[in-house]
């Protein structure tokens, strides 16, 4: 039970600090867009500088040059658009049974002349020993939040793949311009590092393929991003050596403050705010992400979008932003979703409501199968902790 | 025959509906059947509405006409239906019977409307007015003049079916003098 008269003065706490913060932010918000300004024009250099430079950071490799400020315009009333979100039951080992279900939901709406909607989701159990096991290095282990999360990816991709052709082969001629949302990045940073990783990575290389196949842009929609991947680059050309090398970095050492900590607490949506007016796009930026070297010919890119209500960070496959006609439809879809939907795009918030799985549906999944083992005679044994859970002593 | 909708909701003296149509279900007073096992299950459809599958999500007003909703929002038109609420006047077995059927309707039968045959056997026994008069929907008396005008229409406008009509009504509201008036006033033929 939340003590709510203890918990007031930590969220003042946090309030006042967070006052504090807001004023540092307007300053490093003026640094930043005076640094924007400076670099306008001297992209080349500014590549180089990036390139040789020497820093953990993710930073934004311009492929446009930092003029390029486009506004939003209408190409088309008729186009289709397909979204895909997932959502999940995690297993529960005080259940009646370990196992756990993965749900996709989709939509393909279709606009204009001959419009249309179709939203479904389909559920998937696991309950097999495969399913519910993993071995590395000799080990066997219960699959964790992370292996599902990425199994869930994997199966979002796939439908995205299943639509495109479907839509592909219903829609021959009438809808030639279509885009598929993914909900969130299309970088797959977290699966770096991961015994699956070269699997997951094929298996979304594959949905990619089948898109480009079908010139069908996919694109990775990220509401409210925190990413400040072009105040890295900001940063990198506020740092006065010629070569940067954060590693041995000369003013660490003397314990000045650094001359990139300028701008380092506003993020690139905080700035974007700044630069673009309602419906316009940044210029396009390719990502450094490593995970990307393993993307082969779909290196990402992305600009950022102001919806009219918010920054949107957009991302593409270069296939998508190296063709003018490609790109100018998913500015204008990202805009036109956005704008039926209220500030987030119409499609992926409903893929969204298809998904979701509320608590009341888990306690429905798990009601179902008790009664399911009680109708069929097999004993069903919750642990004591789930059982206090629901009735409690008093 | 086409159905018309399908049972969601079920009990002894009345059945809901979610129609097949959004936009386009029955119209108030008009008679409906559903077939359950092997009884035909008779009524008259006394409320209509149409409102958001989820009850968390209320629709809003968009300011568009319909033609540029649909080509605008077409999504809006899956997760909205149309639903009604029939009242139960009779059954029929071997024979059409005027009264509450033993078993309710079961759920998820489909629903019809009734055509030419089943508004004759309607017609023939008087015992819906008093179901309908007594049947608690908020809308009795406005219900009872539209099944009249429905089943009068039915006929080719048969005078006598009307003085027959007429006087199960004086006989059931012959404590309410007022009340008859207004529902033959109602009747607007």
């Amino acid at each position: 039970m939340l003590n709510r008269s203890k918990l007031i003065p930590l969220i003042n706490t946090l309030v006042e600090s967070e006052k504090k913060v807001f004023n540092t932010l307007i300053e490093d918000l003026k640094n930043a867009l005076d640094e924007f300004n400076k670099v306008k024009g001297a992209e080349d250099e500014l590549i180089k500088k990036i390139k040789s430079s020497k820093t953990s950071w993710l930073t934004a490799l311009p492929i446009e040059s930092l003029n390029d400020i486009k506004p939003v315009c209408e190409i088309t009333k008729d186009y289709s658009v397909i979204a895909v979100d997932g959502s999940q039951i995690m297993p529960d080992r005080h259940e009646v049974r370990l196992c756990y279900l993965i749900n996709i939901g989709y939509v393909i709406f279709n606009y204009g002349k001959n419009s249309n909607a179709e939203l479904k989701s389909e559920p998937t159990l696991y309950f097999n020993e495969d399913d519910l096991y993993k071995e590395y290095g000799g080990i066997k282990t219960l699959i964790n939040a992370k292996d599902i999360t990425f199994k869930r990816t994997i199966m979002e991709y796939n439908k995205v793949t299943e639509c495109i052709s479907r839509v592909q082969d219903e829609n021959k001629i009438a809808f030639e311009n279509k885009i598929a949302f993914i909900d969130g990045t299309l970088i797959e940073w977290m699966v770096q590092g991961d015994p699956n990783e070269k699997f997951i990575i094929d298996s979304i290389l594959r949905t990619f393929d089948t898109a480009q196949k079908f010139n069908t842009p996919i694109v990775g929609y990220i509401s409210s991003p925190k990413s400040n991947d072009f105040i890295n680059m900001l940063r990198i050309s506020l740092c006065p050596q010629d070569l940067v090398n954060c590693n041995n970095c000369p003013y660490l050492k003397n314990d000045k403050s650094l001359p990139c900590s300028i701008i380092n607490k506003i993020n690139d949506a905080d700035l974007f705010l700044k630069i673009l007016k309602n419906g316009e796009r940044s210029p396009l930026f390719l990502s450094t992400s490593h995970i990307l070297e393993n993307y082969g010919e779909h290196k990402i890119a992305f600009f950022y979008l102001n919806t009219g209500h918010e920054i949107a960070r957009i991302e593409i496959p270069y296939w998508v932003a190296d063709d003018k006609r490609n790109l100018d439809l998913v500015h204008f879809i990202c805009y036109d979703q956005s704008k039926k939907g209220n500030g987030y795009p119409i499609s992926l918030s409903e893929a969204h409501e298809q998904a979701v799985v509320t608590g009341a549906d888990r306690d429905l999944f798990y009601s179902m199968l008790s009664n399911l083992y009680i109708k069929n005679g097999i004993k069903v044994s919750r642990s004591y902790k789930s059982q206090r859970k629901r009735s409690s002593i008093l | 025959m086409n159905h018309i909708g399908e049972v969601i909701e079920t009990s002894t003296l009345r059945f809901t509906c979610q129609s097949v149509k959004l936009n386009d279900g029955p119209d108030f007073g008009s008679f409906v059947k559903a077939i359950s096992n092997d009884i035909t299950i008779y009524g008259i459809v006394y409320n209509v509405s149409t409102m958001s599958d989820d009850q968390t999500r209320r629709p809003v007003a968009f300011g568009l006409s319909e033609e540029e909703l649909k080509m605008q929002q077409p999504q809006i038109f899956e997760l909205m239906h149309t639903y009604f609420d029939v009242q139960i006047i009779g059954y029929k077995k071997d024979r059409y019977i005027g009264l509450i059927p033993p078993k309710p309707v079961k759920i998820h039968a489909f629903t019809y409307q009734c055509d030419n045959i089943d508004l004759k056997d309607i017609r023939a026994d008087l015992n819906f007015i008093k179901y309908i008069l007594n049947g608690k929907t908020g809308v009795e008396d406005e219900l009872i003049a539209a099944a009249i005008r429905t089943l009068y229409y039915s006929t080719d406008h048969e005078e006598s079916y009307l003085i027959d009509v007429g006087k199960e009504l004086i006989r059931l509201l012959k404590n309410d003098f007022d009340r008859y008036v207004t529902i033959k006033r109602m009747c607007n033929i």
